[in-house]
């Protein structure tokens, strides 16, 4: 089973936040990214294979796939997921969730705003309900040393 | 050619007006800022939107590698009339807007990329130790 250093919901997935900041306070050795979208895309994989420091070992798999790998590997990941939806696969799929970060929700057509900077569909508001009866404890925290707000105050 | 500068808030602007102090009134540079409250995916439509309606060549540059404006400034460099650098500075922004005139922006990222290096300098290096 791949255990986690942290599981963060960040639509951007890699970029300057993870990069200068998590990756560094968490010593991350190791990011799988689970995002059907980005193991589509292959110019993005191409550019993140290239600007992710070299130390770091990057894995970048499909929803379904990931979730298959989460159980087979070994070792510690830093777990990143694109969006809402991907998390609750991952609880679906019984993946144990006890702490996950989020970056933002950002702001798109048929989205409801529940806090500065954070807007939901109806789907994403059942779905964090769902997970936060399960007890999963959910912050929304730009970088490490940026205000936390925990979810289960604002939805 | 235009250069649309692709940037962590709104500092593209502010760069602008700098660069303009020196080099004077530039015509066709736009800034594309990017904020927090914006999905990644809106940024690039938003460009992306842009590069459609343009005739001429664009060259993006963007403000931090393997951050957001890269990975947008990545996806949108693949089409024809589209080249993109990083590293986005007042030097570079003087420096693409001096080139631009004499240099085909199949070229032109090259050409900058090999002349900004030099420009980022530890004093030391220039006057020597005391």
């Amino acid at each position: 089973m791949l255990k986690y250093d942290l599981i963060r919901v960040d639509d951007r997935l890699i970029h300057g936040q993870i990069l200068l900041k998590w990756m560094k306070v968490l010593k991350v050795k190791r990011a799988a990214v689970l995002s059907d979208e980005l193991n589509m895309d292959p110019i993005m994989k191409a550019i993140l294979a290239k600007t992710v420091p070299e130390k770091i070992q990057l894995d970048i798999w499909g929803v379904r796939t990931g979730i298959e790998r989460m159980y087979e590997e070994s070792g510690k990941a830093l777990i990143l997921l694109q969006d809402i939806h991907s998390l609750f696969q991952l609880f679906q799929n019984g993946i144990q969730l006890k702490h996950v970060s989020i970056s933002r929700l950002p702001c798109e057509a048929g989205k409801e705003k529940i806090h500065e900077q954070m807007f939901v569909s109806k789907e994403e508001r059942k779905e964090l309900g769902v997970l936060l009866n399960h007890g999963v404890d959910i912050q929304i925290q730009m970088v490490p040393d940026s205000e936390s707000i925990r979810l289960r105050d604002i939805l | 050619m235009i250069l649309a500068l692709l940037t962590h808030g709104a500092w593209g602007k502010a760069l602008l007006e700098a660069a303009e102090l020196i080099v004077g009134p530039m015509k066709d540079v736009v800034c594309f800022p990017l904020f927090p409250e914006r999905s990644f995916k809106e940024y690039v439509e938003e460009i992306q939107t842009f590069i459609d309606k343009q005739e001429e060549d664009i060259l993006l540059m963007a403000d931090l590698m393997g951050g957001s404006t890269f990975h947008a400034a990545g996806k949108l460099s693949r089409a024809d009339g589209v080249k993109a650098v990083s590293g986005l500075s007042l030097e570079l922004l003087a420096l693409a807007d001096e080139l631009r005139h004499d240099c085909s922006l199949e070229r032109l990222p090259k050409c900058l990329v090999e002349r900004a290096r030099d420009r980022i300098a530890d004093m030391e290096s220039i006057l020597g130790k005391e």
